[in-house]
C-alpha cells in the first residue's frame, strides 16, 4: 500500500517507465524468444548434433563420426535419385503452380459476372487439409475406380495409371500446385488490382498487343510478388512430404522419394538418426540455395527494370 | 538509459540456448537401454483408481472405446486412450524409445524383438495366469510372441496374412468354379486363363500395395514360405542370393504386371483401396486380410456379398501367420503399476479376470472376423454364428478358413530379428522395382541379400 506524504499521492510510474526501452523491448520478445528456443533452435541443434555421431537405435549408445554421415550420402546413389527428384517436384510444382496462379489472378482481374463466385470458390484448395486433398486426389488417379478412369472409360480410352513410376512426380505436383495456386492468385492480383487502368488503354493506344501489355506492364507491377511466391512454393514443394506420404509413400519404388521423404524413411523407419538428419541438412543447403538463385534473378532483373525505365 | 548492445544480447541469448538445450542434449549422450527387472509373478491388483495409457492404431476405436469404459467400470480404473494415426510403428518406436508413459500397446509381432532388447517393453514373465494364457494360445502363437524364452505379449488378434480368397461370380464366367489352384505356379496359370477367356480384365490381385504397412514385403515373405523357398536362417542370416528360386519368383511377378493381369495401380495401394478394389468385384483371386469377410458381405461395401470363398489349401499353403499383441511400456513403474497393466491387457488380451470368459476377444472374433490367438473363442459359438451370416456356404467355407489358422507357415526367422522391420521397409521400396521393371529381378534381389546382410552384421540377430 502506498503512503500519500502531505496529503499528496506521488505520482504513479507505469511499469514500462521503470525498465529501459531495450529491457522493456527484451521482456515483451521473452515468450516468444523462449518458444522459438524451444520448438525451432533446439531441434535444429539437435539434428545437426544427431548428423555428426553414429546412434544405435537399440541400446541408444553415441559416438561422434564427424562427417561420415554427410560423406555417407553424399556417395550415395538413393541420395542423388532423391535430389533429383526433389528437383524435378520442385520444377513441376512451381511451373504448375505459377501458371495457374497468374492465369487466375488476370482472369479475376477483369469484371465479369461471377466473378465473386470465383473468388470465393478458388480459395477451397488452399482450405482443405493435405490429409483431405491426398484422399480426393486418391478418388481422382485411381484407375480402378477413380474419376479420370471412369471418364477414360465413357470416352472408350483405357484408364491410364496417374500414380505410375513415369507420370508419379507431375500427378503429385498438380496436387501440390491446385494446393498452393490459390494463395498466389491472391497475392498477384492485389499488386494486379493497383496497376492504373489507363496504363493498358495507352498501350493499347500506342498498338501493344496482349503479349508485349503483359510483358512492358503487367510484369514489372508484380515481379516482386511473383518472386516472393515463387520463393514460397519452391520451398514448400522442396519440403512437401505430407501429400507424398499420403497419395504414394514414395513409390511405386522409390519413384516419388524426394528428399524430405528419404530424410523421414531413414530417421523414423529405418532408425538412422544421423544418416536422416545429414539429409535434412543437405536438404537445407538446396533449399537455401533454390531461394537465394530465385532472389538473385528476381532482384537482377528488378533492376534492370528500373534502370531501364529511369 | 542504458541499452543493450547487439553483442550483448547475442551472448545473453545463446547462453540462454545452451541452458535451455543442454540437459536434453546430454540425456541424449547417455545409455538408452533400460532394465526390465525379473522377479516373482505379481498379484493381481485389488484396489482401483489407477491411471492407465492405452495406445491403439485406428482400427475400430469406437468399439475398443467401448472394451475400455466395460474395464474401467470393471475394475475403476481410469484408462487414457489413445489413437495413434499415421506410421504406427514408427510412431510407437519414437514413444517407447522416449520413456512416454505407456501401459498398454498394439504392436505388430515384428516389432517387439528390437523393443525387448532396447528394454522399453516389460515381458509378461510376472504376469499371474502367464501359464494358464500360454496354456491355451494356439502353439504357432505362443511361438511368435515368445522371445528368447519370455512371453512378450499377449494375442490382439491372429490370423494368416494372404490367405487366397476367391471370387465365384467371376470363376463361373470363366467356366473354371471349383476348379481352385493348387499352387502358385496354377494359379498364375489359371489367371491367365480366365482372362484369355475373357471373365475378367486383371483377373489377380496380389499385395504388392505400399507401405508403411507391409503389404509388398510380406507377399514377399509368405509366397517364399509357400513355395519353401528358404530366406533367412535361424540366426536371422539371410540364405537367399541371385541363384535362389525368388529370382523366378520375382519374374513372375513381372510377367503378371507386364501383362496387365493385375491392377496397374497396385503398386501405389494403401490396404483399403487393396480391399476396395476386390469388393468392387471382377477380379478373381485375391490373398486378402481374412476379416473383410465381413467387408465383401457387407452390401453398402461390397458389389460382391455373396459370392467370396476361402481357396481351400491342398497341399501348398497359402499366406502366413500375422499376430497383433498387446505390448506393456517400460517407462519404470513400480511393481504395482505393472500389475495394473498386466490387468489391462488381461482383459483384453485373455480371459476377463472377474468372470473368467474370453469376452473382449469373444467381441472382436464375432463383430469383425478378427480371429483370435486362441482356439476357444475362434470355434466358439457365438463366433460361429456371425460367421455364417458372412460366409456364403459356411458349412464348407468356415472349415477351409479354419484350416488356414490350424497350421500356419510363420516367418520366424526374419521377425525375431531386431532388424526385420528396417530390411522390410527397404524392401517395400525395392521389390516394386523388379515389377514394374525399373530393375532387374537378379539386381532386385542382390540388393536385398546386401541390405539384409548389413543389418545382420550391425545388429546380429
Amino acid at each position: 500500500m502506498t503512503t500519500a506524504v502531505g496529503g499528496v499521492a506521488p505520482p504513479r510510474v507505469p511499469f514500462s517507465s521503470r525498465r529501459t526501452p531495450t529491457g522493456f523491448g527484451m521482456l515483451l520478445v521473452a515468450p516468444v524468444v523462449l518458444l522459438l528456443l524451444a520448438i525451432v533452435a533446439y531441434p535444429i541443434g539437435y539434428s545437426l548434433y544427431l548428423s555428426v555421431m553414429a546412434t544405435n537405435p537399440i541400446t541408444g549408445s553415441q559416438h561422434l563420426v564427424g562427417i561420415a554421415n554427410f560423406r555417407a550420402a553424399l556417395t550415395s546413389g538413393d541420395f542423388w535419385h532423391a535430389a533429383g527428384l526433389t528437383l524435378y517436384y520442385v520444377i513441376c510444382v512451381t511451373v504448375i503452380g505459377t501458371g495457374v496462379a497468374l492465369g487466375m489472378a488476370l482472369l479475376l482481374r477483369e469484371r465479369f459476372v461471377g466473378r465473386p463466385v470465383l473468388m470465393a470458390v478458388i480459395v477451397l484448395p488452399w482450405s482443405l487439409s493435405t490429409y483431405a486433398a491426398g484422399v480426393v486426389w486418391r478418388y481422382v488417379y485411381s484407375p480402378q475406380y477413380g474419376l479420370l478412369a471412369g471418364i477414360a472409360q465413357h470416352l472408350g480410352l483405357h484408364p491410364f495409371d496417374f500414380l505410375s513410376k513415369q507420370a508419379v512426380i507431375p500427378s503429385l505436383a498438380i496436387v501440390h500446385a491446385w494446393q498452393f495456386a490459390p494463395l498466389g492468385t491472391y497475392f498477384l492480383l492485389a499488386s494486379l488490382q493497383v496497376i492504373p487502368d489507363d496504363l493498358y488503354k495507352l498501350a493499347k493506344v500506342d498498338g501493344m498487343g496482349m503479349a508485349k501489355r503483359f510483358r512492358n506492364i503487367t510484369l514489372p507491377q508484380i515481379r516482386m510478388p511473383l518472386a516472393i511466391f515463387l520463393v514460397l512454393i519452391g520451398g514448400q514443394a522442396a519440403t512437401a512430404f505430407d501429400l507424398i506420404y499420403f497419395l504414394t509413400s514414395g513409390g511405386p519404388g522409390d519413384a516419388s522419394q524426394t528428399l524430405t521423404y528419404d530424410a523421414y524413411q531413414q530417421t523414423f523407419q529405418d532408425q538412422d538418426f544421423g544418416g536422416g538428419s545429414a539429409t535434412s541438412w543437405l536438404l537445407l543447403v538446396l533449399v537455401t540455395v533454390v531461394t537465394v538463385g530465385y532472389y538473385a534473378v528476381a532482384m537482377s532483373s528488378s533492376r534492370r527494370t528500373r534502370k531501364a525505365s529511369s | 538509459m542504458q541499452l543493450t548492445s547487439r553483442r550483448q544480447f547475442l551472448k545473453q541469448a545463446g547462453l540462454a540456448g545452451l541452458v535451455m538445450g543442454a540437459p536434453p542434449l546430454l540425456s541424449a549422450c547417455g545409455p538408452g537401454r533400460r532394465v526390465v527387472r525379473g522377479g516373482k509373478p505379481l498379484t493381481p491388483p485389488t484396489a482401483g483408481h489407477a491411471q492407465l495409457s492405452m495406445r491403439i492404431w485406428g482400427a475400430y476405436p469406437d468399439f475398443v472405446t467401448k472394451q475400455v469404459a466395460g474395464y474401467e467400470q470393471a475394475y475403476g480404473d481410469h484408462v487414457d486412450l489413445g489413437v495413434i494415426a499415421g506410421d504406427y510403428p514408427s510412431l510407437l518406436t519414437n514413444l517407447l524409445r522416449q520413456d512416454t508413459h505407456i501401459d498398454m500397446a498394439y504392436s505388430l509381432w515384428h516389432m517387439p524383438q528390437a523393443y525387448s532388447e532396447a528394454g522399453w517393453i516389460h515381458d509378461y514373465e510376472r504376469f499371474w495366469a502367464k501359464e494358464d494364457a500360454e496354456r491355451e494360445m494356439l502353439p504357432a502363437v505362443r511361438k511368435a510372441l515368445t522371445i528368447n524364452g519370455r512371453l512378450i505379449g499377449l494375442p490382439y488378434f491372429a490370423f494368416v496374412n494372404g490367405a487366397l480368397f476367391a471370387n465365384t461370380d467371376v470363376l463361373r464366367k470363366a467356366n473354371l468354379e471349383g476348379q481352385y489352384p493348387k499352387t502358385y505356379d496354377e494359379l498364375y496359370d489359371q489367371v491367365r486363363l480366365i482372362k484369355k477367356r475373357g471373365a475378367s480384365d486383371t483377373p489377380y490381385l496380389p499385395s504388392f500395395w505400399s507401405a508403411p504397412w507391409f503389404g509388398i514385403p510380406f507377399g514377399f515373405i509368405q509366397e517364399a514360405l509357400n513355395r519353401n523357398i528358404p530366406l533367412f536362417g535361424n540366426g536371422g542370416e539371410p540364405l537367399f542370393d541371385e541363384k535362389s528360386q525368388v529370382v523366378d519368383m520375382l519374374r513372375q511377378w513381372r510377367a503378371l504386371y507386364r501383362e496387365r493381369l493385375v491392377p496397374q495401380g497396385v503398386l501405389t495401394f494403401q490396404e483399403s483401396d487393396w480391399t476396395e478394389a476386390f469388393a468392387k468385384g471382377g477380379i478373381a483371386y485375391s490373398p486378402q486380410l481374412q476379416y473383410d469377410i465381413k467387408t465383401f458381405a457387407t452390401p453398402g461395401s461390397s458389389q460382391v456379398v455373396g459370392k467370396i470363398v476361402p481357396v481351400p489349401q491342398q497341399g501348398q499353403k497359402w499366406g502366413m501367420l500375422h499376430i497383433g499383441a498387446y505390448l506393456i511400456g517400460n517407462y519404470g513403474q513400480s511393481d504395482a503399476q505393472l500389475a495394473q497393466a498386466y490387468n489391462l491387457a488381461q482383459h483384453f488380451g485373455y480371459r476377463n479376470r472377474r468372470t473368467n470368459k474370453f469376452e473382449v476377444p469373444t467381441a472382436w472374433a464375432s463383430n469383425y472376423y478378427l480371429t483370435q490367438g486362441y482356439a476357444a473363442v475362434n470355434e466358439s459359438p457365438e463366433v460361429a454364428a456371425a460367421v455364417a451370416t458372412w460366409l456364403p456356404d459356411p458349412e464348407k467355407n468356415w472349415p477351409v478358413l479354419k484350416d488356414y489358422l490350424a497350421n500356419p507357415q510363420v516367418a520366424t526367422e526374419l521377425f525375431h530379428t531386431s532388424w526385420g522391420p528396417m530390411w522390410m521397409n527397404y524392401a517395400s521400396h525395392e521389390l516394386p522395382k523388379a515389377v514394374d521393371g525399373s530393375e532387374d529381378p537378379k539386381t532386385v534381389v542382390r540388393n536385398l541379400r546386401t541390405k539384409a546382410e548389413s543389418l545382420f552384421n550391425d545388429f546380429g540377430h
